[in-house]
């Protein structure tokens, strides 16, 4: 891991574990767009941005790349009852589409996303199906 | 009936909004653009999509994970076997299992042919987009019928071959399969490889209408989330299968094709150059095949440990990466797909302002779309 | 006006009709065949000999089609635009002379009847662009529009030197004047500058940017259906064949075939040619852009047709005309 990396992550607070099978690191929600903002300076480049439903709790999952071979997960996670998060869109633009994503499968609100609608779903969807909440069963018509 | 927004693009007079799709010849499926329009030129582009949306990743969820190989191949139609590769990449590194040497062989030619036929229907689409009537469309669709042959021979599918297990492949190759293969990769596939460069990039109208359009650099392709082709077009080498080799690549003598232009007749060029580039690569792996078993004993429950992993891979049009969570049960917990082409055309709305339809159209084909895998 | 002239024009009419018909009708099918051959596949096959049997039964087809009108459209001009369009084209073929002496009239300024009513295609076109209510159809309609005005100023004037030199407006004796050599010996980049234009005209590849498919769907007839598409496949189909007649009798000696004897059959011979060269151009070549299109025409074409118009006159009058 990269120096100039570690101190950025220092500095947000975040907490490093690198026992996995690739870094991760995890901050809290406010720390997030600066963390990112920290992170693209020192030229980590965006991958993907998802999430994983903890159930009680949405965990948003940043994957960057360090160089071409090397990634890691920057994650963070938004409480069910506040499923609201700044946006990286402004730092990383694929964010842009990757967020609106993560808002139509899972519902978490990107604060500050130029765009907020749903992308995969018709517009007048109402359920957020990877949530495990969401009921696989047959809708009427 | 709506009133447009005035714009200073059209000296103050009102825009033209045109929707090209989801219905429209030359959107490679069902993508929908909403273009606002001065003129002939484009002011604002709008991607929509959605409109294939088969919730792959929701279905991943209720499957085993023996049981996901068969929608991966329905997720890109068009490159089947580099989207059961990544899925069966992050499979393994999640569970630890460790293929036979020959298995990985199998994989990598499978996936560079894969490659020919993909980059063969990014052929056939390109040229039918720039307004031939779909001569070399039909061309590319011969040669791409002759793969599929094999394909089917060896996997007893054509385009859904469900052939990738976890831990190994389903079927062996009948190696007068492979003889029949490397001659014609040998002997004919680089004939028609000449037939398809005269026809696009050595054609006089093709290069009036390609060159200098859609000049981009890296740096802002990097910044914009582009991957492949794409990339490597305006002059990067980037390749995930030199950067962080998978499969039998880290033996294989292969070129990372490059072009310093980044306009829109070098994402031709190195699209045609990594056809022969590719078939090159089959022949080396025909050639060094290696000798043993095909997958190794996996469980039939198969449960990997709890935890997460992210795979990428080179697929035909970029990183291909694969996002994988298991809680310790038979079912993934979460199968994600980044697409290479979600984020291609996430960029879309910022490099097609300014160009005039035609050659929104010859930008928006450089990128190489494919629905089903933008949707999934 | 006698009984017999009557008859005369009746008889003609019809029977250009006919031409008119069994040109689309062969043409469709010829296209099909030849770019299915160039395609390496073979085309219509299964019914009739070679597929012969595809034509009545697209014939019926179109006729039997359910004939949509857009709820947008002004339903008048929608209703016109086919006749608009099939009606300069039909009249146009009333002064082509197809052997010496056969035509519905020889007319004394042929040519000049011919031309005009090729110009009104562009209005047709446009008109019907626009009565759709469809964006497609309009930018098609517009692109029609320009691109047939900025070609016909170049072919008209490279038609000039023909002019010039046979001293006649009449086809007869634009094509009698060529026994000899023919014009496009002597006035080689008057005959480039005509083809180029009038491949312009037809909207054939790589000038079919009104219909450009991967762009505008179809043009300014994506919303026709029915017999109304017919029609306007068959304005397209007969400017296709005017254009390859003008080609043949301005340039290519008409019904004249050296060391051969006159006959129809040698204009005929060379009208095919010419349209199925037209076919393997849209076999092979994409499609130019829109901007490139008339550029094309203003900045090379039409200098050149001037350029050729005074070489003509020039030559014509160092050398004489009827020696030129």
């Amino acid at each position: 891991m990269r120096a100039d990396v570690l101190d950025a992550l220092a500095r947000h607070a975040a907490t490093l574990d690198e026992s996995g099978f690739d870094p991760r690191a995890d901050v809290s929600v406010d720390a997030w767009a600066g963390l990112h903002a920290d992170l693209a300076a020192l030229g980590l480049e965006f991958s993907d941005i998802t999430a994983l439903d903890r159930i009680d709790a949405v965990e948003l999952v940043c994957w960057l790349l360090s160089s071409p071979s090397e990634q890691l997960s920057v994650r963070t996670s938004c409480l069910n009852d506040r499923l609201l998060a700044p946006t990286l869109s402004d730092v990383y633009p694929p964010a842009e589409f990757g967020e609106r994503e993560v808002y139509d499968l899972f519902g978490v609100v990107f604060e500050g996303h130029p765009d907020m609608s749903r992308i995969l779903q018709p517009d007048d969807a109402t359920t957020f199906p990877l949530r495990k909440s969401f009921e696989l069963a047959e809708t009427p018509w | 009936m709506v009133n447009f927004p005035r714009s200073e693009a059209t000296g103050g007079t009102e825009t033209l909004l045109l929707n090209v799709g989801p219905q429209h010849p030359s959107t490679h499926g069902v993508l929908h653009f909403m273009l606002e329009m001065a003129g002939e030129t484009v002011v604002t582009a709008k991607p929509v999509i959605g409109y294939l949306h088969r919730g792959i990743e929701k279905l991943a969820e209720n499957r085993t994970w023996q049981q996901v190989i068969v929608l991966t191949d329905r997720q890109d139609y068009v490159a089947q076997f580099s989207n059961e590769w990544a899925y069966c990449r992050a499979v393994e590194r999640l569970a630890g299992i460790e293929l036979p040497e020959r298995a990985e062989w199998l994989r990598t030619l499978m996936g560079e042919l894969n490659r020919i036929t993909s980059h063969l229907i990014w052929y056939a689409g390109v040229t039918m987009d720039i307004g031939t009537l779909g001569t070399p469309f039909i061309y590319a669709w011969e040669t791409r019928e002759r793969i599929f042959d094999f394909f089917e021979a060896v996997t007893g599918a054509r385009m859904m071959p469900n052939w990738m297990r976890i831990g190994g492949v389903r079927t062996d190759i009948d190696p007068a399969l492979l003889a029949d293969l490397r001659t014609f990769l040998e002997r004919d596939f680089p004939k028609e490889c000449d037939t398809y460069e005269a026809l696009l990039t050595g054609n006089e109208i093709v290069v009036s209408r390609m060159k200098g359009v859609g000049v981009y650099t890296a740096e802002e392709c990097v910044h914009l989330g582009i991957t492949g082709p794409f990339l490597r077009a305006s002059g990067l080498a980037r390749d995930l299968r030199r950067d962080a080799p998978y499969g039998a690549y880290a033996k294989l003598d292969f070129e990372v094709c490059t072009d310093p232009v980044g306009d829109s007749l070098a994402r031709c060029r190195v699209r045609l150059r990594e056809l022969r580039e590719s078939a090159r690569m089959c022949i080396q792996l025909i050639d060094g095949m290696p000798e043993g078993d095909i997958a190794v004993k996996v469980p039939k429950a198969l449960k990997p440990p709890a935890g997460d992993c992210y795979v990428r891979t080179e697929s035909p049009r970029g990183e291909l990466g694969v996002f994988v969570a298991s809680d310790g049960t038979t079912r993934p917990y979460r199968y994600r797909v980044r697409s290479p082409i979600f984020y291609g055309l996430s960029a879309m709305p910022r490099l097609l302002p300014g160009h005039l339809l035609a050659d929104m159209l010859v930008i928006f084909g450089g990128i190489d779309t494919s629905m089903g895998e933008i949707d999934r | 006006m006698s009984a017999a002239l009557w008859l005369r024009t009746i008889v003609g009419l019809v029977a250009l009709l006919a031409l008119l018909a069994g040109v689309t009708l062969f043409g469709v099918w010829w296209e099909r065949k030849f770019i299915g051959h160039l395609q390496r596949r073979r085309g219509p096959l299964h019914h009739g000999w070679h597929g012969l049997l595809q034509l009545p039964a697209d014939m019926i087809k179109m006729i039997a089609k359910e004939d949509t009108v857009p709820t947008a459209a002004d339903s008048l001009l929608f209703q016109f635009g086919p006749v608009a369009a099939i009606v300069p084209a039909y009249a146009a073929l009333a002064a082509l002379t197809f052997a010496p002496g056969i035509a519905l009239i020889d007319m004394q300024h042929g040519l000049l009847y011919v031309f005009a009513w090729e110009t009104m295609l562009p209005l047709a076109f446009a008109l019907i662009g626009w009565s759709c209510a469809n964006k497609f159809t309009l930018i098609g309609g517009l692109r029609a529009a320009a691109q047939l005005i900025s070609y016909e100023i170049p072919m008209l004037l490279a038609a000039l030197g023909v002019v010039l030199t046979a001293q006649s407006m009449n086809l007869t004796t634009i094509i009698n004047a060529q026994t000899g050599w023919w014009y496009v010996f002597k006035q080689p980049l008057g005959f480039v500058i005509f083809s180029v234009a009038m491949l312009a005209e037809m909207n054939r590849s790589p000038f079919d940017l009104p219909e450009a498919e991967s762009e505008l769907v179809a043009g300014y007839m994506t919303e026709y259906s029915g017999m109304k598409f017919g029609f306007v496949q068959l304005a397209e189909y007969s400017v296709l064949l005017v254009g390859s007649y003008l080609i043949a009798a301005l340039f290519l000696g008409g019904w004249n075939m050296p060391f051969l004897p006159a006959s129809w059959l040698w204009l005929a011979l060379k009208i095919v040619l010419l349209m199925t060269s037209t076919m393997w151009f849209r076999g092979t070549f994409p499609r130019l852009r829109v901007d490139t299109l008339t550029q094309m025409s203003w900045k090379w074409l039409l200098p050149a047709a001037l350029v050729n118009i005074m070489l003509v006159a020039a030559l014509a009058l160092w050398l004489g005309p009827k020696v030129y």
